[in-house]
């Protein structure tokens, strides 16, 4: 199905500005009397506050609040960015400044002065005297007797999520073969080229606040600062600007509570600012997952039993974390079909900062143990891996276990077969015979599914108000939530599509706006186009609808035979009778009716389609120093209708950055003794450079979905999400040796080898 | 941050008198990619900033009768824009090549480089290889120092009170020599190196014969390292793998790297080893065409 | 200490009094209210704060105001406006190698220096030419393609 405007790879509605430096980011605003807000950070990994002296940085000239744990509401609140719905589990177990310190940068008092130097010799100026504790850095530290207790959670486990289809004993025992096997991921870093955390906050004279964040979340982000700060969710007014990458790192609340508390106390506006090492201390990233997976099959190939124990490094405060669990299940469970599954996730405690959303939401994790651990098995099989995928993946028809609904499409076999194709699956691939040489070559593949929104664990309202302007151009009224991804873009073509408008025609809010834009709960989970674009639909398709109604009015035909393509109604047999929109509009406005013509729709999608993808790598391993190098990948993407596709593949070469950097040079480390964070800055902690990328393919499957708009799916997330496990396939592929812990690192390959010859 | 006092000198008599008087209180500022992070992550602390950049005596790079005078003030970018350096120096442009970003070489100087004397500093090691004569200027007049007297530890060289790096030279190489410049990080640019390498091989004329050498590395001891037992097992031989392996070995056994965030000692020992190997037979190559074909 | 400055931005000369201390992005961004110029990290490490002093690109965190007195800046505000893009700006725009935006300026400039200098590099002298400037969001696949194609649009003109 070909469209006018959907399927076109138009301009982006913010390219122009910012290629221009015009955008105005959160961080780029100033307001008058402005204060600068800054915050106070625990040098301490786990510590008691014994007390807090704050006089001498309160009579410091030029400061206007100086606040700690007193000063707060004492309300308990929980950051993550969840509607209330089936599957968020919100432990609210933090304040807005702590009483007790849980890892080295939690947030112990904050101040707003005139200006940023008096800020920081405010800070210098509080005395705070800590007892300090054992912290606990890793999961095996926290869950171990004796443990010392972050909070109050029994052997800080702070949840704990058992998943259990059939009978997965039995599954073992009606296996010919059981693979056991224990993974590990590291804490990975978000790295937004905007740090996390800048928010302007201003309170007015009639009790509102109004907040300028960067967020991806607008809605939501209101809803969670009005109930840390004991006010009614009206009474806040969340502005999003342009924001400057997000990737789940602004899911929820970041330092909004803070920036408010701080304007409320002062009663000027402050900007709160975080630097490029604080955002790396003070927000969340994704979770290090500890996972054991065993695995039943038959000879050949089909699997009896599937079970996974991981252990969720969530940090200091549960945000995400119980909740994020379900998603961890749900990857696994909807990979692979099988009648006997068990999960048990365990939710713990840590004193490093804490956890939360990064692109994949936990299937990156999933997907390279699932899929390291199927190549294994291909391999002892005697299978071709993209086989055995074949043969066990769910497919269109058949139950998607995540949601419990059918698959309304499936795009992976023309994935597995073009991208094995692209990358030179059946002359480049070793197999059983490992190359000799000091450089060797290797390729691997990974299958990865995601979703489209959250449904049916978490609410996906959306609502959009499309209005058509006297000039026949239209305004599309939508609470965006585009950090850079494109979606405001996609909706506006959505929109136009919709009502046969040009694309230059409709014109999207740029900036969100909780006064003014219906509710929406942002951008998470890879739904924007799903979601928002169903919601945008509905509008345009109500707003067109009354369109043309009054055109069979003045046209005097029936209503049916009536269409709109390019800014004109005709009649669909031919040119014979026809009205511009701009006139019909005009008639509406200032003819006898005197109305505009306005579509609005807001509610939730039907479905929650999943997206699949193939990706495939080839890399280089030098034998002497350990160096993996990636030479290409080959990212082949179901995505539903692209939309846009040049904004889809935009979509999945970023991503496939942070799925490399995933592989082999990213990790956020902490010294396990002190738990002070050991590479907090963009030296040191390594996301690839230009000269770092290999080649990259993308390869687009739109296998359309019957719920989502002009067919559409999502992509936002999952172009990293089978990264790491293609490149760990690979680097078998070429040496023989299997690891399962990222980041592949030289120095681990090096060893691997050297133990690899004895 | 602190604020501080600024001067700007715009002699080199009056950029030592100004050092002198402060007392090391004072920081030498040239490209200022090092010292400006450093002042606001508040890692250092003094009371000023003497900015060299208005200092004549500073500036320059271009041949002096048979060897290469580098200004201190010289950009990093600079010396990879220069034809001499290219020609002549063919590690040095790699070094310069393998340092920071383009943004970073179009600030940084040679000068900074070396006087920030860490031991991964790319040119240092080089400067190293070449032999580099390090001119000094001070209250006490001006003196010369080998580059191996220069480095004395992590962030310490022999700079006295008051003294300044003028520039350095370094002798066009023999005739049928070659050298060869090799960086270990996990990226391929931006990256502070886990272990750099430069050696430098002469063979006698019209043989394969090694008639000297000179072997140095960076980031696997206290100072950039010039490793004399590695050279003196090469001269005389003809080269090849096993005397590579040879040489690399005495590397391996000459270097004392360091535990820390970016690496483990005992793989910065291991890529000394690799990249000593490496870079002989890069140069090895080179060197032999120029021996026999020139 | 303040120290009477004379800064040279996008052809215009500005005279003001600024603290020794203070770098040229924040002067640049808060005196004269060029916030085109982005903030990344404050320590050279991201790019996001270049520009061009006397044609090259630099990282302006690395810069005191003061020592950048009397050369010639460019931000991206002297790059293109309500007047025309230039070629690299509006490349980057059609090869949609824009997202978030954030490293966008500093890429801009960057390249441009490099077309400059080198009117028609190869893909690994784009790819190094970048690689001062991080960027998150699009693997840098269509900013290189963005850059040769102005390389390629020039050639065909020259």
């Amino acid at each position: 199905m070909s469209y006018a405007i959907v399927g076109q790879r138009v301009r982006r509605v913010d390219a122009r500005e910012k290629v221009s430096g015009r955008a105005v980011y959160t961080g780029d605003l100033n307001l008058p009397h402005m204060l600068v807000g800054k915050v106070l950070r625990s040098p301490h990994a786990h510590a008691r506050i014994l007390s807090i002296d704050t006089s001498k940085a309160r009579s410091l000239p030029g400061v206007k609040a100086v606040l700690t744990w007193e000063d707060t509401p004492k309300i308990l609140w929980n950051s993550a960015g969840f509607p209330p719905s089936p599957g968020a589990v919100l432990m609210e177990d933090q304040y807005i400044l702590t009483d007790k310190a849980r890892y080295v940068g939690d947030a112990v008092a904050a101040v707003a002065a005139v200006d940023e130097d008096t800020a920081e010799r405010a800070l210098e100026l509080i005395e705070v005297e800590y007892e300090a504790l054992t912290p606990a850095m890793d999961v095996e530290a926290a869950m171990a007797e004796g443990a010392p207790l972050i909070h109050s959670a029994e052997k800080n486990v702070a949840a704990h999520m058992p998943v259990v289809i059939g009978d997965v004993e039995e599954g073992f025992r009606q296996a010919d073969f059981v693979f056991e096997d224990r993974y590990y991921v590291p804490k990975v870093y978000q790295v937004t080229m905007e740090p996390c955390g800048v928010a302007v906050a201003a309170p007015d004279i009639d009790g509102r606040i109004t907040i300028w964040t960067s967020t991806q979340m607008p809605h939501l982000v209101r809803g969670i600062t009005a109930h840390a700060l004991g006010l009614k969710t009206g009474k806040v007014r969340i502005i999003k600007p342009p924001v400057g990458g997000a990737f789940g790192s602004r899911l929820g609340v970041v330092n909004e509570p803070v920036a408010a508390l701080l304007a409320l106390k002062s009663g000027y506006p402050v900007m709160l600012k975080y630097t490029r090492e604080e955002s790396f201390l003070g927000t969340e990233s994704r979770h290090p997952i500890t996972m054991v997976l065993k695995t039943g099959v038959k000879k050949d190939g089909s699997f009896t039993a599937r079970q996974m124990t991981a252990y969720i490094d969530g940090g200091a405060y549960a945000t995400h974390t119980p909740s994020f669990a379900g998603p961890v299940a749900g990857w696994f469970l909807a990979m692979y079909k099988c009648a006997n599954i068990k999960v048990d996730n365990y939710s713990v405690y840590t004193n490093s900062t804490q956890c939360g959303a990064f692109r994949g939401y936990g299937n990156p994790q999933v997907v390279f143990a699932v899929e390291s651990q199927v190549d294994d098995i291909a391999m002892a099989l005697g299978l071709d891996p993209l086989e055995i995928r074949r043969k066990n993946h769910p497919c269109e028809g058949e139950v998607w276990t995540w949601s419990g609904w059918e698959i309304e499409s499936c795009g992976l076999e023309e994935a597995i077969e073009r991208g094995a194709k692209a990358i030179g699956w059946d002359t480049k691939r070793n197999g059983q015979a490992v190359p000799s040489g000091t450089k060797k070559r290797g390729v691997g593949m990974g299958y990865m599914m995601h979703v489209s929104g959250a449904r049916p664990m978490l609410h996906e309202t959306s609502a959009a108000v499309v209005k058509i302007n006297e000039d026949g151009s239209a305004n599309l009224i939508f609470s965006n939530s585009d950090v850079g991804q494109g979606s405001g873009t996609a909706l506006t073509q959505v929109a136009a599509e919709e009502l046969g408008l040009a694309y230059e025609d409709v014109m999207i809010t740029k900036t969100a706006d909780t006064d003014v834009a219906g509710f929406d709960i942002g951008s998470h989970a890879s739904r924007q186009a799903y979601s928002g674009g169903n919601a945008v639909r509905k509008a345009a398709a109500a707003a067109r609808e009354k369109l043309l109604t009054m055109a069979a009015e003045i046209l005097q035909v029936p209503v049916e035979n009536l269409t709109v393509e390019n800014g004109v109604v005709l009649t669909r047999e031919g040119e014979e009778k026809s009205i511009s929109v701009a006139e019909v509009s005009h008639k509406a406005h200032f003819g006898s009716h005197g109305h505009q013509i306005i579509g609005v729709a807001s509610e939730e999608p039907e479905g929650n389609p999943p997206v699949y993808a193939a990706q495939f790598a080839e890399v280089e391993v030098d034998t002497e120093t350990g160096v993996v190098e990636v030479l290409k990948v080959v990212a082949a993407h179901d995505v539903g209708t692209a939309i846009n596709p040049t904004l889809v593949e935009g979509q999945i070469q970023g991503a496939l950055q942070q799925g490399i950097g995933y592989a082999l040079t990213e990790e956020y480390r902490y010294d396990p003794a002190s738990g002070r964070p050991l590479n907090a800055n963009l030296a040191d902690y390594k996301i690839l450079t230009a000269m770092d990328m290999p080649e990259v393919e993308t390869i687009l499957v739109e296998a359309s979905c019957r719920t989502g708009p002009f067919g559409a799916k999502s992509v936002g997330e999952s172009g990293l999400v089978g990264t790491a496990a293609a490149i760990a396939n690979a680097v078998f592929d070429a040496t023989g040796i299997r690891f399962r812990e990222l980041p592949i690192t030289p120095e681990k390959v090096l060893a691997a080898l050297r133990a690899q010859e004895k | 941050m602190q604020d501080f006092d600024y001067w700007e000198p715009d002699s080199l008599a009056e950029a030592v008198t100004i050092l002198s008087a402060l007392k090391g209180q004072a920081f030498p500022l040239a490209g200022g990619t090092d010292l400006l992070p450093k002042l606001q992550k508040g890692q250092v602390s003094g009371s000023g900033v003497v900015n060299l950049k208005h200092v004549p005596e500073l500036a320059g790079l271009g041949m002096e009768r048979t060897s290469l005078r580098i200004g201190a003030l010289t950009t990093v970018s600079s010396l990879l824009a220069n034809k001499e350096v290219s020609t002549y120096f063919p590690a040095l442009a790699g070094a310069a090549r393998a340092l920071g970003t383009p943004q970073i070489r179009n600030l940084a100087t040679v000068g900074g480089n070396l006087c920030n004397a860490s031991p991964a500093a790319d040119l240092a090691v080089v400067l190293l290889a070449y032999e580099g004569r390090f001119k000094l200027a001070g209250p006490g007049g001006a003196r010369t120092l080998a580059a191996q007297d220069f480095f004395i530890g992590p962030g310490q060289t022999a700079l006295t009170q008051g003294e300044i790096l003028t520039a350095v030279e370094i002798d066009i190489p023999p005739l049928h020599s070659r050298s060869a410049f090799l960086k270990h990080g996990l990226r391929k640019s931006h990256e502070i190196a886990l272990v750099n390498a430069a050696v430098q091989l002469t063979l006698e004329s019209g043989t394969d014969k090694i008639a000297a050498t000179r072997i140095a590395l960076g980031a696997v001891a206290p100072t950039p390292l010039r490793v004399r037992t590695a050279e003196a097992v090469l001269v005389g031989t003809r080269g090849g793998s096993a005397a590579w392996d040879e040489a690399a070995e005495k590397v391996m056994a000459a270097v004392a790297p360091i535990d820390d965030i970016r690496s483990t000692g005992a793989y910065r020992r291991h890529i000394a080893g690799v990249l000593t190997r490496r870079a002989l037979h890069e140069a090895w190559g080179e060197a032999y065409e120029t021996a026999n074909h020139a | 200490m303040k120290l009477p400055i004379t800064l040279k931005v996008n052809g215009e000369s500005y005279r003001l009094d600024a603290e020794a201390k203070r770098t040229l992005l924040d002067v640049l961004r808060e005196d004269l209210a060029l916030t085109g110029t982005k903030k990344g990290c404050g320590a050279g490490e991201c790019g996001a704060c270049t520009v061009l002093m006397d044609g090259k690109p630099v990282n302006s965190c690395l810069v005191l105001a003061v020592d950048a007195s009397g050369r010639e800046i460019t931000t991206i505000e002297g790059v293109g406006g309500l007047d025309g893009l230039s070629p690299v700006q509006e490349a980057l725009v059609d090869h949609g190698a824009v997202q978030c935006g954030y490293c966008t300026p500093g890429v801009v400039l960057t390249a441009k220096a490099l077309l400059d200098s080198n009117p028609h590099p190869t893909e690994a002298e784009v790819r190094e030419g970048l690689s001062g400037n991080l960027c998150r969001c699009t693997g840098y696949v269509k900013i290189v393609e963005a850059v040769l194609a102005v390389s390629r649009a020039s050639e065909r003109r020259d």
